[in-house]
């Protein structure tokens, strides 16, 4: 359970520490206000995870080095997350010492829900492999890793398909197909898992009776296969043009492709629902609850979805909801105005 | 206020050494700065004393102050089996583990098509030279991904020739506790596992 948060520059907050006890905490602000500062921030220290595009974004302005710490109490005793931020470098100690973002996974486990998961669906390919490889990362330190050496080996093989007098190039084809082989097998395996919790919130949430079903875009084929078809593109344009860094999820409600055919309002559904499997599959490997953070229920219109993560909130050991209105049941909350904390 | 250019010029070339930073730079150069005129000489004279008298053994590509390293020179070792190595580091690193009295190769790096090593940029030409009555090679680059496509591809080049290839164990520590091993050490060292 997450104690205590306390912040030195990070963005443009002011509050240097917040409290949290069990239960819900609601921390009610206009836009803003630093409310998403603030989970971002706890979930950057439960994760390693840099949710901006760049370190330094996380930086007070005119600011080199920024801060965050987090007290939490697992059980047996209280444990101290330390993050510090510096120009292009993050450092990461759990009780005092160097710790790498994997070791994080091995203990805590927070999942972030926000108004902008809805282009989990709608965007680009890049963010459902970026779901992916987030949630399998935290779940698996072999997948961790192993994501982290394949990235290497595609890279150093693009640089090796662009030079032709490179003689290794089969070698980095040998560990590509190797490597590859073994991250689509992960990633097949999890998406079933993903799939059959999200086909079930989805009907929990929705009462279109619609059936939400997800696989992998390159299911069912191996990563041999693929690579032979590509071998006339990849001559052409020197990179490595298939694997799981092109792979992507494919969504459909019934039958019809949710990316592509889908309402808004399924979209969202569907995102939600992802990130409900998220929060699941992380509880089963913990075996404790991760701690929530809900960033800005209030901008959820629809009232079916709203009413499913209030209580999904509300039903757990701890999550913490931030919003522009004050959530209908809560256990303590915060108000905050220009970043600082009020009454 | 500006640096004056000679400190600024002091503080990029020690960034260019590896492992300094411009922070370290910074503090290696106002250390430099207060160091009495013989300390500097003899730093300065040690730096080029052993860029002159350095050279690569012309077999093994070890580091050396003749022709022959030591290793290649002393015929108490075995001759009939050789340790590629990436560094002559590693090299040092291995002789101080003292289980070891066979013949090195240095290759001088590891492949990395991304920094533009190729085959061709490291010694491997010259190690397929060197052959003949030998028994053994020991493939003991590292287990980093270019550590691993480089024992590969020799291994690669070698499996056309009858010649035993081995490539290093990986494991845990000695004297480690397996409950605080990491878990990939831990993996390979199962999936790696001998009889006893």
């Amino acid at each position: 359970m997450l104690l205590s948060f306390s912040q030195i520059n990070y963005r443009n907050l002011k509050t240097p520490k917040l409290d949290f006890a069990k239960g819900l905490t609601a921390i009610v602000g206009q836009n803003a206000s630093g409310k998403t500062n603030i989970l971002e921030a706890i979930y950057l220290a439960y994760t390693g995870e840099v949710l901006a595009r760049r370190i330094d974004n996380l930086i007070k302005h005119d600011e080199t080095e920024a801060y965050v710490s987090l007290i939490i109490d697992s059980g047996f005793a209280q444990q101290k997350i330390e993050i510090g931020l510096s120009s292009g470098y993050k450092s990461i100690r759990i009780d005092s010492q160097n710790m790498r973002a994997v070791d994080l996974a091995k203990e805590f486990a927070a999942v972030l829900i926000r108004p902008e998961d809805a282009s989990l669906v709608h965007g680009s390919p890049s963010k459902r492999r970026a779901y992916l490889d987030s949630l399998l990362s935290r779940l698996s330190l072999r997948y961790a890793l192993l994501l982290k050496e394949y990235n290497r080996v595609v890279e150093q093989r693009n640089a090796a398909l662009k030079n032709h007098t490179d003689q290794s190039l089969p070698i980095w084809t040998q560990k590509f197909l190797e490597l590859g082989s073994e991250i689509m097998s992960l990633r097949e395996r999890a998406i079933k898992r993903i799939a059959e919790i999200a086909q079930e919130t989805y009907s929990e949430i929705a009462s279109d009776s619609k059936e939400l079903s997800l696989s992998l875009q390159s299911q069912g084929k191996s990563l041999e296969d693929l690579y032979l078809e590509s071998k006339a593109e990849e001559q052409q344009r020197a990179i490595t043009v298939v694997g799981p860094h092109r792979d992507d999820i494919k969504i459909f409600l019934n039958n019809y492709g949710v990316q592509s055919y889908g309402s808004r309002g399924e979209a969202r559904t569907t995102a939600l629902a992802l990130k409900v499997a998220e929060y699941q599959l992380l509880k089963e490997k913990q075996n404790h609850a991760p701690l929530l953070l809900l960033d800005d229920f209030s901008a959820e219109l629809d009232i079916n979805r709203r009413g499913f993560i209030l209580d999904l909130a509300s039903n757990i050991p701890q999550a913490i909801v931030t919003g522009t209105e004050l959530a209908p049941k809560y256990d303590q909350f915060y108000q905050l105005a220009g970043g600082v904390l009020g009454d | 206020m500006r640096y004056p250019p000679s400190l600024l010029n002091l503080i990029r070339e020690l960034g260019k050494l590896p492992g300094v930073g411009p922070k370290s730079a910074q503090r290696l150069a106002f250390y430099l700065q207060k160091q009495t005129s013989n300390d500097i000489q003899a730093l300065a004279d040690a730096i080029l004393d052993a860029k002159d008298s350095l050279q690569q053994c012309k077999t093994c590509f070890n580091i050396s102050e003749k022709d022959q390293c030591a290793v290649c020179e002393d015929s108490l070792r075995k001759q009939n089996i050789i340790c590629v190595v990436a560094e002559a580091a590693d090299l040092l690193a291995i002789e101080r583990s003292g289980e070891y009295s066979g013949l090195y190769h240095v290759l001088h790096g590891n492949l990395s098509p991304m920094n533009g090593i190729g085959p061709d940029q490291l010694t491997i030409k010259a190690l397929l030279t060197r052959l003949d009555n030998i028994d053994e090679v020991i493939l003991a680059t590292s287990t980093t991904v270019e550590g691993e496509a480089t024992a590969m591809y020799i291994a690669k080049l070698l499996s056309e020739i009858e010649i035993n290839v081995s490539r290093i164990a990986y494991g845990l520590p000695v004297g480690g506790d397996l409950e605080y091993a990491d878990e990939v050490t831990l993996g390979r060292a199962i999936s790696n596992r001998r009889a006893v």
